[in-house]
């Protein structure tokens, strides 16, 4: 698993679906948008072959990595009956200035794809997680027509 | 009856596993693949999936509990036959835990029902099927559920033509389990741990409408997957039909040994060649594959000798380095002889080969894990006739302690399954040990019956004359000739 950054880069594969997704400059409530909509994605491609369980303990994992860094992300972990708490999430990053919920989410997204290419390898975790990526490169087009 | 239904055979793409199944796994089958924790059932289902699904031919791979998914895709892409390209277009895996722990049997039955309707699977694949017979068994319900379930689901795959395997962990075999009679195929896997050594078999209990090949066979789970050893008879036998035996003679690449053998060895003969420590065994043995590379026929050299290269002659190492004759080179302890021959044939199919030289027989019997060691003598005996099926001809080189009071050929009795029989010994004479050499035994052939010296020069064997005006060579410390017998001579009756 690759160390995690404070500032993620755009190459990095779940932050550039983010930054593709949320589009250049966006407000918080935009990024959070946007950031719900890759873990609906991750969540309905994952569960499938995981189970509810194994994705809710993946994405705890990654928020408590991430929340090293920012914070205020600890308030998003998955409730008990293991389902990601989404609206949480989203509460958090749209109370955060513009920067850093794009930065604080980007952090989460790329931190969840390391952990699970840590295990899976990142060949798998790629097909795996190809239709989400895929999905951006859709969600792009529709955010560059006018 | 006429115009019975075709019932065709799924290519397993597991080596060796068509072969014990008769062919292959019948299409639409309901089977249990069942054995111990870690004795391969998950490998197993994997490398068939795999091999199998296609995007036109897709599989489902449903997980309940018990290895979380994950942990299984982590280990199981470490194999050669896993393609993470085919997930999700070829083969999807579906995860059930959800179902099982919250809505018991019919719940998972509902989800499973919706899944194939949604990907019309033709291989559907559970892993693992016991935990849903604890879950049966516990506050959802009992046996009789459990067989209900079973029942449904084996109706469902049939209806849906879907070939199903039921992945289970079961330690007892002999339970009257409701799944062992309704499935059509039950694959059970097994693995015993003797000393050091484990070793993995594979049982085909019961395959409805094939005519599988009956026992435990040996397995090994590799980084490409899992290989099993068929029988070794009959995969010779599938090979071709039996070789006959020429007249055809095959020469020993030793001057005056041709001469002594009759004229050579008879193509297709097995040769036993037995000597004490140090006496050359390994160099006639390897001066008999270099003139066969000579005369145009490959050879397979099987070294169980702790340092094979350094027993060679450096010219029968370049023709090994140069691929014209092919190695197999095994100091593993828990090998079983139909591995072995497995890879004999093998190598001799692939060369085309019509020699075969095995060096030792002690360094063999090292080799094969403690559990066959009972058996040696039997497994050795259908070696030796596998071989002879495929028309090879093969030398097997014994380590023979020198006594001087009786004449013994192999500790494994294996004088009288072979064809014929080399001797070689020490012996004394003013003070100073000189080898002899003697053809024992040639199968219905007329052979020398004397006693010649030899010497090893950086040439290889030289043959020469019998000592002359000496008796009592076989015990070792022979005199000028007078007028007694031989000491404990238990040769036999050969006589030209």
């Amino acid at each position: 698993m690759r160390p995690l950054s404070s500032q993620r880069q755009h190459s990095d594969p779940m932050t550039a679906v983010l930054a593709r997704r949320s589009g250049v400059d966006s407000d918080a409530v935009h990024v959070a948008d946007a950031v719900i909509s890759v873990w609906q994605d991750i969540v309905a491609v994952l569960q499938t072959i995981i189970g509810r369980q194994g994705v809710a303990a993946l994405y705890d994992r990654s928020v408590s990595l991430a929340s090293g860094t920012y914070p205020w992300l600890a308030a998003s972990l998955s409730g008990p009956d293991n389902s990601l708490d989404l609206a949480a999430l989203r509460s958090a990053i749209a109370g955060r200035s513009n920067e850093e919920a794009a930065a604080g989410s980007g952090e989460l997204l790329q931190t969840f794809y390391d952990v699970l290419a840590s295990l899976i390898g990142p060949a798998l975790c790629d097909q795996l997680l190809s239709v989400v990526r895929e999905g951006s490169v859709h969600t792009v087009h529709e955010i560059a027509k006018p | 009856m006429k115009n019975k239904v075709p019932i065709d055979c799924l290519h397993t793409g597991v080596p060796g596993l068509d072969d014990v199944l008769g062919g292959g796994l019948p299409e639409f089958s309901f089977n249990l693949i069942a054995g111990p924790p870690g004795s391969g059932k998950t490998t197993l289902a994997h490398q068939i999936m795999f091999a199998l699904a296609t995007p036109e031919r897709p599989a489902l791979y449903f997980t309940v509990l018990g290895e979380p998914p994950l942990k299984m895709l982590r280990y199981q892409q470490q194999f050669d036959f896993f393609d993470g390209q085919a997930i999700n277009r070829s083969l999807r895996f579906i995860n059930l835990s959800e179902e099982t722990v919250q809505g018991g049997l019919e719940q998972v039955r509902q989800r499973i029902v919706a899944e194939v309707k949604t990907h019309s699977p033709a291989l559907v694949f559970i892993d693992s099927f016991r935990s849903l017979n604890l879950v049966g068994n516990s506050e959802y319900g009992g046996d009789a559920d459990f067989q209900q379930f079973v029942q449904q689901l084996g109706v469902l795959m049939t209806s849906w033509k879907a070939t199903t395997f039921l992945i289970g962990e079961y330690i007892d075999d002999s339970s009257s389990n409701p799944v062992f009679t309704i499935a059509d195929g039950l694959i059970w896997l097994r693995q015993t741990v003797q000393r050091n050594s484990v070793v993995r078999k594979l049982e085909i209990v019961k395959m409805r409408g094939r005519a599988t090949v009956p026992g435990l066979h040996t397995f090994r789970i590799g980084d490409a997957g899992i290989v099993v050893f068929a029988p070794a008879l009959g995969l010779a036998q599938r090979g071709g039909a039996a070789a006959a035996v020429t007249e055809t003679r095959l020469s020993m690449g030793i001057a005056r040994l041709d001469d002594m053998l009759g004229g050579g060895m008879p193509s297709g003969y097995s040769l036993l060649v037995a000597g004490p420590s140090g006496s050359g065994k390994s160099i006639l043995a390897a001066a008999f594959l270099a003139e066969g590379v000579r005369v145009g026929q490959a050879g397979v050299f099987a070294a169980f000798e702790r340092n094979p290269r350094r027993t060679l002659n450096g010219r029968i190492a370049s023709l090994i380095d140069s691929g014209r004759i092919g190695v197999i080179e095994n100091h593993a302890s828990d090998l079983s002889i139909d591995e072995i021959l497995s890879l004999l044939l093998r190598e001799i199919s692939r060369l085309d080969a019509k020699r075969v030289v095995i060096d030792s027989l002690s360094g063999f019997e090292l080799a094969v894990a403690p559990s066959f060691r009972d058996d040696f003598r039997e497994s050795l005996s259908r070696m030796v006739s596998a071989l002879a099926v495929v028309g090879v001809t093969v030398i097997m080189t014994c380590e023979l302690e020198d006594r001087y009071n009786d004449l013994r050929f192999s500790p494994y009795g294996t004088a009288f399954m072979t064809d014929s029989i080399i001797v070689q010994r020490y012996i004394e004479v003013g003070s100073r040990l000189r080898r002899l050499i003697a053809v024992v035994k040639v199968r219905d052939s007329a052979h020398s019956h004397e006693l010649r010296e030899f010497t090893i020069d950086e040439s290889g064997i030289v043959i020469g004359d019998m000592l002359q005006n000496q008796e009592g060579l076989l015990g070792g410390q022979p005199s000028k000739k007078r007028t007694t017998d031989l000491i404990g001579l238990e040769i036999g009756t050969e006589s030209a």
